[in-house]
């Protein structure tokens, strides 16, 4: 993949990629870190992304990167607090596919939509709120909403 | 956005919103969704590319080197190369299409398969999850035909020996068997 191809999804897409990276860590240096590895590996690859699936190759590629420094770091603490025993938490895989159920079987189809949008799509909470018809904090108590369910569902 | 108590504050507004006001929770947005300098970005990116590519290359030579191979019979006869070494990169996408067409057979010539499967996946917009380390690592010689279901592709990969993908909502789960009561 040349250089210049590559230039331009960058510019097209890093911004976008940003705010997934941003509601999954709230770390703006790991968000940064997350973006750059994987454009940095473009770089270094000989490498054909199929026009018109870019932005999903990209999009989902920043999503599990994420999920894979989340599930590092919930590793470190769990190992940090003796007060846990690491055999007493089921596998966080197994608790992501039951998440994925969940969202599919008990949200509404708003919240789904919102949900989707912000967690895989990257778009902006002024960009959800208007395809919603609703205002950028009813946006955020309706996935305030749903990740409170997903939490509570899920609290042992 | 930086300090880990400005992260509990994130993850409080989440879960009590109501104890926030309007211009608050405002605020808090207009955060996590502020214009990066792309630019600047991308000149970094630049700089560290060009700092990094030498040891990345000699990494790729080295975990050539413990690359083994096991030929597996499938409906498109495929070559896995199981490698041991541990990645130290996102998903590679090292493919060549056989046409330039978008909707053409893709050839994938001897890739690892988390970077297949990180190309499949967006295509069908699914992600993937590794339940074990060891199937990213095995190394394919397969077309794909982007155009047919994402359950026919998986049905091919779930043909190999010790190899089990499952879709289940938005996610391919992927997992080495050992046994043989995955396989019909």
């Amino acid at each position: 993949m040349e250089k210049m191809e590559i230039q331009r999804l960058f510019q097209q897409h890093y911004a976008k990629m940003l705010r997934v990276a941003r509601t999954f860590l709230y770390d703006e240096q790991e968000s940064q870190d997350v973006v750059s590895d994987i454009f940095a590996h473009l770089l270094r690859g000989q490498t054909v992304l199929l026009a018109g699936t870019e932005e999903g190759y990209l999009l989902t590629s920043v999503r599990n990167q994420c999920l894979k420094r989340l599930r590092h770091e919930e590793l470190r603490r769990r190992m940090e607090d003796v007060a846990v025993e690491p055999d007493s938490t089921e596998p966080c895989d197994e608790r992501l596919t039951d998440i994925d159920e969940f969202v599919t079987t008990h949200l509404s189809p708003q919240e789904q939509r919102i949900f989707r949008l912000r967690f895989a799509d990257g778009y902006r909470y002024d960009e959800i709120a208007a395809s919603e018809g609703i205002s950028r904090v009813a946006v955020w108590k309706h996935l305030s909403h749903a990740l409170n369910l997903i939490r509570n569902h899920f609290k042992q | 956005m930086q300090t880990n108590d400005n992260r509990q504050l994130y993850l409080d507004m989440q879960e009590h919103p109501e104890r926030y006001t309007a211009p608050e929770l405002e605020a808090m947005m207009d955060e996590l969704d502020r214009e990066p300098d792309v630019e600047e970005a991308w000149q970094r990116l630049e700089a560290t590319h060009h700092t990094s590519k030498t040891s990345s290359r000699r990494w790729l030579k080295i975990a050539a080197m413990f690359a083994g191979v096991i030929l597996m019979a499938g409906i498109a006869l495929a070559a896995i190369h199981l490698v041991s070494t541990k990645r130290m990169a996102p998903a590679a996408v090292e493919v060549q299409p056989l046409k330039q067409e978008p909707t053409s057979p893709v050839q994938f010539d001897n890739v690892p398969l988390d970077s297949v499967l990180s190309v499949v996946a967006a295509h069908y917009r699914k992600v993937v999850l590794f339940r074990d380390e060891a199937p990213r690592h095995m190394k394919l010689i397969m077309t794909w035909q982007s155009d047919a279901p994402l359950g026919d592709f998986l049905d091919r990969l779930n043909a190999f020996d010790g190899l089990s993908l499952r879709l289940q909502g938005d996610t391919i789960f992927v997992e080495t068997t050992t046994g043989e009561e995955d396989k019909p």
